[in-house]
């Protein structure tokens, strides 16, 4: 109150003695203009997030527990209901099919903005070790989490990670977390379902809001346009965007966030094109089932990834708590439906398969799924007399993997299929050609989309939310318009390229295992099993994996 | 496409600054063709002299002889005629809104060294934390003057910041851009923010013929486009509160500010526009240093050098000479003076305590 009353003083004092100057008395009738505005519900914020998934929940997290950024007005529009997101309670027995896999990175991300801490333990699975190796060949490389080398500065992630210096007191404390978290050997990743991140991300929103943070959650509300207002009878904000809502409300921001996902409407509307392609290749997810007495893995291959490189497209097998996993298996369209209908057992024996069959033996089971998707043989019994006979070759079959190939360690079978688990998508990959407009700028998804083979897409889109809330964080100290391209250009130029590296030699790396081209065949082989021997290689690719590119640099 | 063309750009500028300096250091005839002659703000006659020529009729609303030449009418003109490009992001003055940011950190890392942060209580105030980085409007309480403020790029940031502040250019065009620009931000209306934000068209003589005076003053990039840079010092240091601050920054005269500033950004990168800057306006740290002590009656407290860095498209601050403004990321930030100070620098000063100033205007 006395502060207002002393602004009316002052603004009192101020307009005769700038008597011959207009400025102040027009300030006055914008207000009014604007009072009016309100009535037709439009409100005005600092900050629209359009679309609540784990990126645009994660930015409006992030923005809420900063200190500065926290006085900024926010809001998050999802045309999903997010308040279901706190309900979640799930069975021990039940695992959503979404699994992600969350580098260190990441999960110091969620730690400073408080949601790692809302997730149940039980439900987040380290994963200390990678066994990776290829269908055709055999040849393999295995990660462990104890190789990885955390004080070493390494020349790979100078060249991807940017040169970009970070503003000096902003996110010091980021990076010593960072660097906190390398000094002992942690998990390559942890994995949890993403249903399991959006209930911890929830429940701080939830939390800031009862802080009395300025955050406005518009769930089950679909954006119905955007807009910017130009002209005359504009605003005086003419060149904010303006969201119109199918609640009849209208929002005008300075700063729009595209969390939208990969046909992200705020894209549209920056007129940002996005380029890529789409694989002829779908992912097949659902949660499997597992006797991890059955692997010969060191500890029953306890948090241990699995991934196999097949002709149709990697398969993999991420570790879940309590004798469960995630599948998550790329492969042709067709083959990929044919999957979905299989009844559980057959699937189940098709997914053993595809960790230890060859690739011809798969091309015959496949081809014996009925239109129906109803096995036209016994897959188990076919599988068990291959498997038979493929013990007594096996001998002949190792010598063009490699030698090492005789102590491999072996996957756990897989004995049942979660029901309703099995979900079929398709692959693409895309890169937005920008990232930012003039108030407009766009994070996860939206900016860009990846193969899930390396488990980088929900990463990425972390590592871009960590970086935005910096960047406006700065901006507000230094008392930029956190709407100005300018402002939004350091986000750009640091995520830009590091996402450009990522698709591109994820991409490269799908194209190089989806064939069964001998020559090519044979020099993957030899280049993975060289990279298994040369421990500094091996050591930047896991880091960059990680995504502890950055703090390292920085130290 | 449009992020293409900036990548593109971004290349291209990261080859040319290395170019200028190799060119800088190999070829010593063209240095020697810039003669740096010193220059002294003692020398009243010769800058008396071709103001005088100049300015015939320009001084109509003046009375004090000392203060009428600080406007220099040609380069109003200049800065008129581009005043719609103020705010275009990728215009003209792209430059200097990629210098906004360490300005304003330059500003705030100042006033708080000289105590003008703590006495007004702004941060800190809800959670105990003293940190001053992580209040959302550390300079509220402030008044701040901006001199030659031009289409308001570090106006609107102080009151951003929470500060009061007058912005006072002599171009009216400038002044109807600012005013323009400042109401699209509902921040800057000195309703819903603690900072407030006005702008004049004046001169700075004419405001202090009204008495006012500021707890801070500065003026970015002015002073080598002024016509007396003597009497523009005298005229900023009486505008300034006792014990307020000064902020000054400009450019200094050497072979390599000549390059960066002329060659390379008006002439080679077309990154501001041909006749922008006059190298023999500029205004060495020594030279800026004994001026505002002796002219505006400031103690000088700091001097600093900023300088861009093509790499990550940045300006960003190098260490200054007393090693105090040093806490700087980035490639420049290793960078000491005197080569620190070569181009681009600004200077921080206080004005002493009312009794103090007495004295010395009475000595």
């Amino acid at each position: 109150m006395s502060s207002l009353l002393a602004r009316a003083v002052r603004t009192g004092i101020r307009n005769p003695l700038s008597s011959r100057l207009h400025q102040p008395m027009a300030a006055i009738r914008f207000q009014s203009t604007e009072a009016k505005a309100a009535a037709t519900a439009t409100e005005e914020y600092d900050v629209v997030i359009v679309g609540g998934g784990i990126a645009g929940s994660a930015l409006a997290c992030a923005l809420a527990s900063n200190k500065a950024s926290s006085t900024l007005k926010i809001a998050l529009i999802e045309a999903f209901d997010l308040s279901n997101h706190i309900k979640w309670s799930p069975r021990p027995d039940q695992y959503s099919n979404r699994v992600s896999s969350l580098t260190p990175k990441s999960v110091a991300f969620l730690k400073k903005i408080g949601v790692w801490s809302e997730l149940d333990s039980s439900r987040v699975a380290a994963c200390e070790g990678m066994q990776v190796w290829d269908g055709v060949s055999g040849a393999r490389i295995t990660f462990d989490a104890a190789d990885v080398d955390g004080i070493q500065s390494s020349f790979l992630h100078q060249v991807f990670s940017g040169n970009i210096p970070t503003p000096p007191g902003v996110n010091s404390s980021t990076n010593q977390e960072n660097l906190d978290g390398n000094k002992e050997a942690s998990p390559l990743a942890w994995m949890t379902e993403n249903l399991h991140v959006q209930y911890g991300l929830q429940k701080q929103l939830v939390g800031h809001q009862a802080r009395g943070v300025k955050l406005d959650i518009f769930e089950k509300t679909k954006v119905q346009g955007i807009t910017t207002e130009q002209g005359e009878s504009a605003q005086p904000q003419g060149d904010w965007p303006a969201v119109q809502l199918d609640n009849g409300k209208t929002l005008v921001t300075r700063l729009l966030v595209g969390a939208d996902g990969v046909n992200s409407p705020v894209r549209s509307f920056a007129k940002i094109e996005s380029l890529g392609w789409d694989y002829s290749q779908f992912g097949l997810v659902g949660t499997l089932q597992i006797d991890p007495s059955t692997s010969t893995a060191p500890g029953q291959g306890k948090g241990i990834a699995w991934q196999r490189f097949l002709p149709t497209g990697p398969i993999a097998m991420l570790p879940l708590n309590n004798g469960y996993a995630s599948l998550v298996w790329s492969t042709t369209p067709k083959i990929a439906q044919d999957l979905k209908k299989l009844p559980a057992r057959d699937f189940c024996a098709l997914v053993n398969a595809a960790f230890s069959a060859s690739p011809a033996e798969l091309e015959y089971l496949y081809k014996n799924i009925g239109p129906n998707g109803e096995p036209l043989v016994d897959f188990q019994k076919e599988i068990e007399w291959r498997t038979s006979v493929h013990d007594q070759e096996a001998s002949q079959t190792m010598i063009r993997g490699g030698s090492s190939s005789q102590g491999d360690a072996k996957p756990p079978r897989v004995v049942d299929v979660q029901e309703n688990s099995r979900a079929p998508f398709p692959l693409r990959m895309r890169n937005s050609s920008s990232y930012v407009e003039d108030r407009v700028v766009l994070v996860g998804d939206a900016a860009h989309t990846v193969h899930p083979l390396a488990g980088q897409g929900l990463n990425q889109g972390l590592a871009d939310v960590e970086c935005l809330a910096r960047v406006i964080e700065t901006s507000l100290l230094s008392g930029s318009d956190i709407g100005n391209i300018h402002s939004l250009t350091p986000y750009s130029s640091e995520r830009f390229l590091p996402n450009l590296a990522m698709l591109g030699t994820v991409d490269k790396l799908s194209k190089l295992y989806n064939t069964d081209f001998g020559p090519v065949v044979w020099a993957r082989s030899l280049g993975l099993t060289a990279v298994d021997k040369m421990g500094p290689i091996k050591n930047e690719i896991m880091r960059f994996a990680m995504g502890l590119e950055e703090p390292s640099k920085r130290s | 496409m449009a992020s293409i063309g900036r990548i593109t750009t971004r290349i291209t500028r990261i080859s040319s600054p290395h170019h200028v300096l190799r060119r800088s250091i190999l070829q010593p005839a063209t240095a020697r063709f810039l003669t740096t002659t010193p220059r002294t703000f003692h020398s009243h006659n010769s800058f008396n002299d071709t103001t005088a020529a100049n300015n015939n009729n320009n001084n109509n609303n003046n009375n004090k002889e000392d203060a009428i030449y600080t406007v220099n009418k040609e380069e109003i003109a200049k800065f008129a005629a581009m005043s719609d490009e103020w705010w275009a992001p990728q215009g003209p003055f792209k430059m200097l809104h990629l210098m906004n940011p360490p300005r304003i950190r330059y500003i705030r890392n100042r006033l708080q060294a000289s105590g003008a942060l703590s006495k007004n209580g702004a941060f800190g105030a809800e959670s105990g934390k003293e940190e001053f980085s992580v209040g959302r409007f550390p300079l509220q309480g402030l008044s701040i003057l901006d001199v030659g403020c031009g289409g308001g790029l570090l106006a609107e940031a102080l009151a951003r910041l929470g500060a009061k502040v007058t912005g006072l250019d002599a171009s009216i065009e400038n002044i109807q851009m600012a005013r323009i620009h400042a109401k699209k931000d509902p921040l800057l209306n000195g309703v819903s923010a603690p900072g407030s934000l006005e702008y004049r068209h004046q001169t700075a003589e004419q405001l202090l013929e009204q008495g006012q005076q500021f707890d801070v003053v500065c003026s970015m990039e002015v002073i080598e486009h002024v016509e007396n840079p003597a009497g523009f010092l005298k005229v900023l240091g009486q505008l300034i509160k006792p014990e307020g601050d000064l902020i000054l920054s400009t450019i200094s005269r050497t072979p390599l500010s000549y390059f960066l500033t002329i060659f390379a950004a008006e002439h080679v990168m077309r990154m501001v526009p041909v006749g922008t800057h006059h190298w023999s306006k500029y205004i060495n740290p020594d030279e800026l240093h004994k001026g505002v002590e002796e002219l505006s009656k400031c103690e000088v407290l700091n001097i600093q050098g900023i300088g861009f860095n093509p790499l990550s498209g940045q300006w960003e601050l190098t260490r200054s000479r007393d090693g105090s403004g040093s806490a700087e990321a980035g490639l420049l930030g290793l960078l000491g003076p005197p080569l620190a100070e070569a181009s681009n620098y600004f200077l921080a000063a206080k004005k002493p305590a009312a009794a103090t100033v007495a004295a010395d205007g009475s000595s």
